[in-house]
């Protein structure tokens, strides 16, 4: 317990830190106990055995806070009736986080209702499903605590939102059949492999689970690259390797390396698509030749291997700056930048099929597809106009508010914070602890108000709200010192 | 240009300074101790957490002034053992503060509230119409009225103690939309009035004098804005642990007081018998009530309370615990507390 403090010291968040020491002590508390301890053997057997702290990465921190904290409520479970002074477990027992909740589900059905979907379909959960930063199920969106207390990291949800945008618009369609057809085609069947070729079955059966895992994938990581990223691929780059960044263990990593450079491709194409005006969705999909797809590759692995560039002031401990470059050596190797190539043509093979379901013939009525591709392609432009209407703010000091503690009166939507935030993530990474706090707090509570005054016809009642605020003097408009052109 | 592009914010920034309430149930026998490890933790006030007693269902109450969320030394407070086997149970949570003038001078004031007076922790929850019509303006609002009503009634007092009545307000992420620490100094009854008119306050109090009350929210103002409170008696450890921890005032106003305990059966009696003794026979063993509930039996101390200032009272809390701890102790050393008896003042 002594060394506990230090041994956590930058290893995740603070409050995982915090909570993980909690569930120590609230162990050590039980075992301490002659009524408690005889329910708790089992945990500390486990803990003994699992948790060297010094191997563990940041989500292995979170994932084994939640297994002991879950398995510890359920075995002293029914002590309450005797002890109701047994310790309270992590943050549940420290006051609740009930603004947190309004907040976050505010800012999710934010971007659902951007697309259509106003039913109240998921609930947010916390720390439910281990080692991701999100994932989604059939009735809620899960994000791990360490990204619940960090706004500028929620941009996680609109990923799974876009999930849910897509099943919602084209969850109808036998998608299978068309994937499967064009996954056929760009697999070949065993009698189809010459004997003694150097592909082995498993890998073939790998390859293709790897594509339609992309290809699920792809929408939402689209509305993270234009939304949070404003279709800068590099700032992307950084999002979608941060796990491989932050692990330490060498055996990670591999399989999302091989996801990146697919993905920094397919979406670098979908963004040159966009620039080139309207219908982009569609376009992005069309055919693409041989040639373009290999110089497209060249520049992905080129791209992904910088982006595994650590600067040489980073704190990182020696064994993940080699793990790392080990990384980079692997993705500029030619087995390797050959793999993308095969993976981004079987991601794009599968994509014309979809045009083909999503094009409109000409002389023929509209098919729903067209119709639903085209509102989902309005949704995101909307989103990402919408974003211009406060590009101002960035000049004039909007890091500078957070970080002073400011709270608006009146909160733009999440993808403008999404966008706004991870704009600045970086100069509030580098300003000092009270600064990094005051950047949470103020973006938790900017949209909790807006959530809190709400509503239904949420524009309508928070305009109310305002009015009400500014004669009660409790606002103040902000005063630009700039004017941006 | 639209409203979005000059955004409105609230008229004053969040405080870069929060507040970590944490409130522990310790072990009996075990205060002083326990006092004295949270001391060891930091040679100087400023970077220790600041413990108070407190005369609730809980034993003691942790402040932490900090700058991050779950700062470092609340993961060392909680990873000391010396700290950590005093404690039976705890709950909590973090609160952010608004850079109001209430809160200005947050250090000091702590360190003043934990060196003499006593003071209220009272957790409060709007209504919901409260949040819903006037968002996070009702905290300001709500500080705003505090301060004018601190301003007042200090303004009506002698000149000694400088300010008499002071106060923090934090706000929590969680349940708790106000969270209002009060210290009273020499004006110790003052406490129980204000807690009595926060708790009562309609939308019509909190508004400035010069706002029209019925212009801005017609249906509600006149109703209670909070839905909810919770209010802990709280003061310094070390006056307690030196037998000289005083309710003042407050004591003459207090009609019924209650210790509760809960002990093992073997310990009943002998407990009971010690009250008894260390009242000097105020309290009689056989008049102690059983408790079907949570705990074994109650004492009355009502004579004791109303005694100088309390003072009889207090000190016959902190030497029973003692007694509790001493007698449920193991034998062996280092001695471990028993986490099941506890005791409780209403």
């Amino acid at each position: 317990m002594e060394r506990l403090p230090d041994q956590l010291r930058g290893r995740g968040s603070p409050m995982t830190a915090h909570r993980f020491g909690s569930v120590l002590t609230t162990l050590l508390d039980h075992l301490s106990d002659p009524i408690r301890s005889s329910v708790v053997q089992h945990i500390k057997r486990f803990l003994m055995e699992t948790a060297n702290i010094s191997d563990l990465g940041r989500q292995d921190l979170e994932d084994l806070c939640q297994i002991a904290e879950y398995a510890m409520t359920q075995a002293t479970d029914g002590l309450a009736q005797f002890q109701h002074d047994a310790n309270a477990l992590g943050l549940t027992g420290r006051g609740g986080y009930s603004r947190l909740i309004t907040a976050i589900e505010n800012y999710v059905d934010d971007l659902l209702l951007s697309f259509g979907v106003d039913e109240k379909e998921v609930l947010i959960t916390f720390g439910l499903r281990l080692g991701h930063a999100g994932s989604m199920g059939r009735f809620h969106i899960d994000i791990p605590f360490n990204v619940l207390f960090v706004p500028s990291r929620w941009y996680i949800l609109i990923h799974e939102v876009g999930h849910i945008a897509w099943m919602r618009k084209f969850g109808w369609m036998p998608e299978s059949l068309a994937m499967f057809e064009a996954l056929e085609d760009e697999t070949p069947y065993e009698e189809e492999i010459p004997p003694g070729a150097p592909i082995p079955r498993t890998r073939l059966r790998a390859e293709f689970i790897r594509t339609r895992e992309i290809i699920r994938e792809l929408f939402p990581n689209l509305l993270v690259y234009l939304i949070t990223c404003g279709a800068d691929i590099k700032k992307f780059d950084r999002l979608s390797l941060r796990h491989i960044l932050s692990h330490s263990r060498p055996g990670h990593g591999t399989r999302e390396l091989l996801i990146a450079v697919v993905l920094n491709c397919v979406l670098t194409i979908a963004g040159d698509a966009r620039r080139n005006g309207k219908d982009w969705m569609a376009a992005f999909l069309r055919e693409w030749s041989e040639e373009e797809i290999n110089e497209r590759v060249k520049v992905s692995v080129s791209h992904v291997s910088m982006a595994l560039n650590l600067p040489p002031s980073d704190s990182l401990p020696q064994h993940v700056r080699n793990t790392i470059g080990n990384k980079q050596t692997l993705v500029t190797s030619p087995p390797f930048s050959n793999s993308v190539g095969e993976t981004v043509r079987s991601v794009l093979a599968v994509l014309q099929h979809l045009s083909k379901m999503f094009a409109k013939e000409e002389n023929k009525p509209e098919p729903l597809a067209y119709a639903l591709f085209t509102d989902l392609e309005q949704a995101v432009d909307t989103l990402i106009n919408e974003q211009d209407n406060v590009k101002n703010w960035k000049d004039n000091g909007f890091t500078d508010w957070l970080i002073g503690g400011d709270v608006l009166a009146v909160s733009p939507g999440a993808h403008v914070w999404a966008k706004l935030l991870h704009d600045s993530r970086d100069d509030i990474k580098v300003s000092s602890a009270p600064a990094f706090m005051m950047s949470q707090l103020s973006t938790i509570l900017s949209i909790f108000h807006r959530a809190a005054v709400s509503r239904g016809n949420r524009d309508k009642a928070a305009e109310q709200v305002l009015k009400r605020l500014l004669r009660l003097r409790l606002v103040k408009r902000k005063v630009f010192s700039t004017v941006a052109t | 240009m639209s409203e979005l592009e000059t955004p409105y914010t609230f008229k004053i920034p969040l405080l870069n300074r929060a507040l970590h309430f944490d409130f522990l149930r310790l072990r009996c026998g075990t205060e002083e101790a326990f006092h004295q490890a949270v001391v060891a933790m930091h040679p100087a006030l400023e970077g220790r957490p600041l413990t108070f007693v407190a005369m609730s269902e809980w034993d003691a109450v942790v402040m932490l002034p900090a700058t991050e969320l779950y700062p470092e030394v609340l993961t060392r407070f909680y990873d000391n053992y010396d700290i950590d086997s005093k404690i039976a149970g705890t709950a909590g949570y973090f609160g952010y503060l608004w850079d109001h003038e209430l809160n200005k001078h947050l250090d000091s004031k702590l360190k003043g509230f934990q060196e003499c007076g006593i003071g209220l922790i009272i957790s409060l929850r709007f209504e919901d119409w409260v949040r819903r019509e006037l968002g996070l303006g009702a905290e300001i609002l709500f500080c705003d009225w505090l301060q004018r009503h601190l301003a007042q009634r200090n303004a009506a007092m002698p000149p000694e103690p400088r300010e008499p009545l002071s106060a923090l307000v934090a706000h929590t992420l969680g349940w708790n939309d106000i969270v209002c620490v009060l210290h009273a100094q020499a004006v110790e009854d003052e406490l129980l009035r204000l807690q009595s008119e926060m708790r009562l306050l309609t939308l019509r109090d909190l508004l400035p004098p010069d706002a029209d009350a019925a212009r801005f929210i017609n249906r509600y103002d006149q109703t209670p804005i909070f839905a909810a409170s919770y209010t802990h008696l709280i003061g310094g450890y070390e006056a307690l642990i030196r037998g000289n921890l005083a309710m003042g005032k407050l004591a003459e106003w207090v009609l019924n007081a209650r210790l509760l305990v809960r002990v093992a059966p073997a310990l009943e009696w002998r407990v009971r018998r010690e009250i008894e003794r260390l009242s000097g026979n105020e309290v009689l063993a056989a008049d102690m009530p059983t408790e079907m509930g949570h705990y074994t039996f109650s004492a009355d101390i009502t004579g004791l309370v109303k005694k100088h200032g309390g003072v009889p009272a207090m000190k016959l809390l902190s030497d029973i615990r003692s007694f509790i701890g001493q007698e449920s102790a193991t034998e062996t050393e280092p001695k471990v507390y028993d986490s099941y008896a506890e005791t409780t003042t209403a």
